[in-house]
C-alpha cells in the first residue's frame, strides 16, 4: 500500500474503530475458565471429583470450586502435575468413548463409580494408559480433590467454607488475648 | 519535510486520540469498561448489587492521570492483565490502598469518620503495640493483626524490635505509628451484596414484604486477614458461650456475631473472660449496637452491669 496522507488517516481511524471491539472481550455471561484445563478437560474433572466427594446434604467437590483449586494448584505451584492430568483426563475418555461410545460426563453415575473403582485397582485396559498411570492419576485426583475440599479457601477451594461448616468448624476462629500475666 | 510533517501529524492524532480514549474511558458506564477484565468480574457483580452501585469504579479507584501512584498502578495493572493469567482469587488489598480507599469513603461517610476517630477503633499501631502495660502481660505476635492491624503487610517482627525491657520496645518504621490498626474495610466490604437504599414510598409490594427479611443481612463482614478476604457477617457461625457450666443465649444478631470475633472469650467461651462483652442478667440476649455506636463504640444511653 503507497504510504500517502490518506491512508494514514485511514489506518488512525481503524486503529482508533478497533477499540470499540474492546467489549467483545466480555466474559459476562460465559463459563468459568480455567488457566490449565480446556472446557472439556475441566467437566471430566469435575465429575470425576464429583465421584469422590459427591453432593449430598452439603455440596460436593464441583460446588466447593475443587476444579478450580486443581486448576489454581498446577498453574501457581505444581506445574509438573499438568501432563499427568491432561493425559489421564484424555486416558479416561478414550476409555469410554471405546466401551461406552460416549464420554465419562456422559455416562450413568453407576458407571462412573464403576470405572473409577476399577481404575483405582489399576485394571482398565493399559492400551489406553501407555503415558500415565491409571493408578497414580486416580491417587493424584482423590488427594487434591480432599485437599480442595476441605483446605482453606484462599487456595481456590472450599468454595464459601462449606467443609468447614459442613464440619461444624469454629471459623473464623475466636479467642481472645491471652493475658497470661493477668490474674 | 514530509516525513517531519507526517511525525508532527502522528503526535497530534496521537494527543487527541489518548485524550479522548481516557475521557471516554472514564465517563462509559463500568459494564464497557473495567468490568470487562475477567479479574475482577466477579467483584463487579458484587458491586452491581451492592449500595454502591451508583458509585462508579473510579469514584473511590481514582483515575489514572489522579497521580504518579495511581498511573503507575493502572499501568501495572494492565501489564497485569496482559502477561499474566490471574483470578480475582489472586487480587490482594496492601495496607496502603485499604487506607487510600478508606480516605475515599469519608468523603461521603463524614459522620462515620467523626464517630470512628472520637472511639478506641480509631486506636493507632503506636496506641496497640506501644502499650507497655499490656506489653508486659502479653508479648505482642502475629495474631494481634487479626484485630489490630489486620491489613497489615509484614509480621510483627517486620513492625517492632522487641529487644531488652518491655519499655525499650518500639516500632521500626515512624510512619507506621500514627496509621489506624482498624479502618473502615475491617468490619466493611465495599462490593458487598446488600439491598439497595430505595425509599420505602418507592418500593413496590414484595419488595416491602421481603425488607425484613432482607434487614438480616447488614453492610458488614469480617475482614479475615488468615484468608486475606471478607466474611459477610449474616454468615459468621452463631458461637455459644458458658457462665461456668450453664449455656447462655447469644442473640442470632450479624452486626453482634461481628463485633464478636475481636470482643471474643478464651478458648473455654467463658462469659466475660479476655475481651468478651456479651450482655448478661437482665440484659442477656441484647446486641451490641442497640447499646453502643458502632462506629465510636460510645454507649448510646446509660446502662449499668450490663457486662459481667
Amino acid at each position: 500500500m503507497k504510504y500517502n496522507r490518506r491512508n494514514f488517516i485511514k489506518q488512525c481511524i481503524a486503529l482508533y474503530g478497533s477499540t470499540l471491539l474492546l467489549p467483545a472481550c466480555s466474559t459476562r455471561g460465559k463459563t468459568q475458565t480455567y488457566r490449565s484445563f480446556s472446557p472439556l478437560q475441566a467437566d471430566c474433572l469435575g465429575a470425576i471429583c464429583e465421584q469422590i466427594i459427591p453432593t449430598d446434604e452439603y455440596p460436593g467437590a464441583i460446588d466447593s470450586g475443587v476444579v478450580n483449586y486443581i486448576d489454581r494448584q498446577i498453574y501457581i505451584r505444581f506445574p509438573e502435575l499438568k501432563e499427568l492430568y491432561h493425559e489421564g483426563i484424555q486416558a479416561v475418555n478414550s476409555y469410554c468413548t471405546s466401551v461406552y461410545n460416549k464420554e465419562f460426563t456422559a455416562l450413568s453415575w453407576d458407571d462412573q463409580t464403576q470405572l473409577l473403582l476399577t481404575m483405582e485397582k489399576g485394571e482398565l485396559p493399559e492400551e489406553h494408559w501407555e503415558k500415565a498411570s491409571q493408578r497414580e492419576f486416580f491417587r493424584i485426583v482423590r488427594r487434591n480433590t480432599m485437599q480442595g475440599f476441605y483446605g482453606a479457601p484462599h487456595h481456590g477451594g472450599n468454595k464459601d467454607y462449606i467443609s468447614y461448616r459442613m464440619m461444624n468448624l469454629n471459623y473464623p476462629f475466636i479467642a481472645g488475648q491471652n493475658r497470661y500475666g493477668e490474674k | 519535510m514530509k516525513k517531519r510533517y507526517y511525525i508532527l501529524i502522528m503526535l497530534v492524532a496521537f494527543f487527541i486520540v489518548g485524550i479522548s480514549s481516557y475521557v471516554t474511558w472514564n465517563t462509559l458506564y463500568p459494564n464497557y469498561t473495567c468490568a470487562l477484565c475477567h479479574e475482577i468480574k466477579p467483584v463487579c457483580s458484587k458491586w452491581e448489587q451492592s449500595v454502591h452501585a451508583e458509585v462508579v469504579c473510579i469514584d473511590c479507584h481514582g483515575k489514572a492521570l489522579e497521580s504518579v501512584q495511581s498511573a503507575k498502578e493502572k499501568l501495572n495493572m494492565i501489564y497485569t492483565h496482559f502477561t499474566k493469567k490471574k483470578t480475582f482469587e489472586d487480587i490482594y488489598l496492601s495496607e496502603k490502598q485499604s487506607l487510600a480507599i478508606a480516605n475515599r469513603c469519608a468523603e461521603c461517610h463524614q459522620a462515620e469518620l467523626v464517630a470512628w476517630k472520637s472511639g478506641a477503633h480509631s486506636a493507632s499501631y503506636k496506641d496497640i503495640f506501644m502499650d507497655v502495660e499490656h506489653n508486659k502481660m502479653e508479648r505482642p505476635y502475629w495474631d494481634c493483626f487479626r484485630c489490630h492491624g489486620m491489613f497489615y503487610d509484614g509480621d510483627i517482627d517486620v513492625l517492632m524490635t522487641m529487644v531488652g525491657d518491655v519499655d525499650k520496645w518500639k516500632i521500626k518504621e515512624t510512619k507506621q505509628m500514627n496509621k489506624p490498626t482498624i479502618s473502615c474495610l475491617a468490619c466493611h466490604q465495599s462490593h458487598h451484596e446488600q439491598p439497595r437504599n430505595i425509599p420505602y414510598e418507592k418500593m413496590d409490594e414484595n419488595t416491602r414484604a421481603t425488607l425484613a427479611e432482607k434487614a438480616k443481612y447488614p453492610a458488614t463482614a469480617l475482614y479475615m486477614r488468615a484468608d486475606r478476604r471478607h466474611m459477610p457477617s449474616a454468615d459468621l457461625q452463631k458461637i455459644t458461650l458458658f457462665e461456668q457450666d450453664s449455656l447462655r443465649q447469644i442473640i442470632d444478631d450479624p452486626n453482634t456475631l461481628l463485633c464478636m470475633q475481636c470482643h471474643a472469650p478464651n478458648t473455654a467461651r467463658q462469659i466475660g473472660s479476655e475481651d468478651d462483652k456479651t450482655p448478661t442478667g437482665v440484659y442477656e440476649g441484647m446486641n451490641c449496637i442497640t447499646c453502643h455506636d458502632p462506629h465510636s463504640n460510645m454507649l448510646k444511653t446509660s446502662y449499668r452491669n450490663v457486662h459481667k
